[in-house]
């Protein structure tokens, strides 16, 4: 008993004690961690997937809004096999896009962009036709912006206004603009949210930034040639 | 005291926000919505729950110098427990609150408990006192998250109260609203205190 009471006094104590809660703690974590895992990858997975195919909703005759809300990995797994393939750039080999195959034919791409908003990185995704000409629809995937004022680029009004604008005219890229949230919008104009404009400008600005430099890389020479 | 009392004291009398002004921070952050304090809130009850739980089943042998090193650790942990419960069980709720998670950490409510009680009392009565500081906080983050998503958004919970004549206040949905509303609790508080004292 004595021995114990100088060991629980002694210099060495505070080390030993705090290596030996170190190893049990990170040892459960460890544990909890590896139990989790499988499923917050499924879900990402399944997040990445439920995001993609619903760009293309309109053209995928099996896929409706029930189908999407009951979010089953199956369903989900055979429809993004069979519509979507995921690629990468030539020069750019981390760079993952997807390109969106109906019947044999690619008829859109969607790529990952970024964008920075006012609190943080928006990360969305973009899909756009073979032909850049036109927006095909956007989904916002990560954001960090204010509740309630930034955050509402989530919100399908929002993001749905994207779909069916142009991109690329003949002489250069088509430049959106943003107008008051109650205005009439016209062909190249997308409502903004009311209080959030950092925001709405930066979804459209960070989009048109890095479909340009991946349409002048990698697109417009197939194009041209 | 029995557990009734350690419970009401830590939950309402010694309310850790209203007289202490601790916690503040994340009341502050996550308040202009009512279902992102709930959630908060409930990582935090189910955190000082279990980590006063830890914190004195072991208190007797932990070294003081090195306390509070002990202490944030196991705090620590369980929070990042919460975190991944939350992504693989609930990962919708998971996504919306994002950062503030991990925050839960620095809530000094936790540290504060540990600190006042966990080291001195049963495990038990500690784990009682931690859910009582946790409902404390959550009640008053859901006071000011109510008065905020009301004027703010005109919702409760997310659903739509007022209708479309309601002119929501940017303000509300703003971090100074915040600033204002949870001084006026404490002021409130404050009054009351005094009068009955």
């Amino acid at each position: 008993m004595k021995e114990k009471i100088n060991f629980l006094e002694s210099r060495l104590y505070p080390v030993f004690f705090m290596v030996i809660l170190s190893a049990i703690l990170t040892l459960i974590l460890a544990f909890s961690y590896q139990l989790s895992k499988g499923r917050v990858e499924m879900y990402q997975e399944l997040r990445l997937q439920i995001n993609l195919l619903s760009l293309f909703k309109s053209e995928i005759p099996e896929l409706n809004d029930e189908v999407i809300k009951e979010n089953n990995p199956e369903t989900m797994n055979k429809l993004y096999s069979k519509y979507l393939v995921s690629k990468t750039l030539e020069n750019r080999p981390d760079y993952q896009y997807f390109e969106f195959v109906d019947k044999g034919n690619t008829s859109g791409y969607v790529f990952p962009v970024s964008a920075k908003g006012l609190w943080s990185t928006i990360k969305l995704l973009v899909a756009i036709d073979t032909e850049f000409d036109k927006y095909l629809g956007i989904k916002i995937i990560i954001q960090g912006e204010t509740p309630g004022l930034g955050a509402r680029i989530t919100e399908n009004w929002f993001q749905e206004q994207f779909t069916g604008k142009g991109f690329r005219q003949i002489d250069g890229f088509n430049k959106l603009q943003l107008i008051e949230e109650n205005g009439n919008p016209k062909a190249d104009q997308i409502l903004q949210i009311t209080g959030a404009t950092v925001s709405s400008k930066a979804i459209i600005s960070g989009i048109q930034h890095d479909l340009e430099i991946l349409y002048k890389q990698n697109f417009s020479s197939a194009k041209v040639n | 005291m029995n557990k009734k009392q350690i419970f009401i004291q830590s939950a309402f009398t010694e309310n850790a926000i209203w007289t202490q002004i601790l916690g503040i921070c994340s009341a502050l952050a996550v308040t202009n919505q009512m279902k992102n304090s709930l959630v908060m809130g409930l990582g935090v009850i189910f955190t000082l729950a279990l980590s006063m739980f830890t914190i004195s089943a072991i208190r007797s042998l932990i070294p003081s110098r090195v306390r509070m090193m002990a202490q944030t650790f196991i705090i620590a942990f369980y929070v990042i427990l919460v975190d991944l419960f939350l992504k693989a069980f609930l990962p919708d709720i998971s996504q919306e609150l994002g950062p503030y998670v991990g925050l839960i950490i620095t809530n000094c409510i936790i540290m504060g408990r540990a600190e006042a009680f966990a080291t001195k009392n049963t495990p038990l009565d500690s784990m009682i006192d931690g859910i009582g500081a946790g409902v404390g906080y959550t009640l008053v983050l859901l006071i000011i998250s109510f008065i905020r998503e009301i004027f703010g958004f005109g919702a409760i919970f997310g659903y739509q109260v007022l209708g479309n004549w309601w002119t929501r206040w940017s303000i509300m949905v703003m971090a100074p609203s915040a600033f204002f509303l949870l001084a006026m609790l404490i002021w409130i508080m404050e009054i009351r205190k005094r009068k009955k004292g």
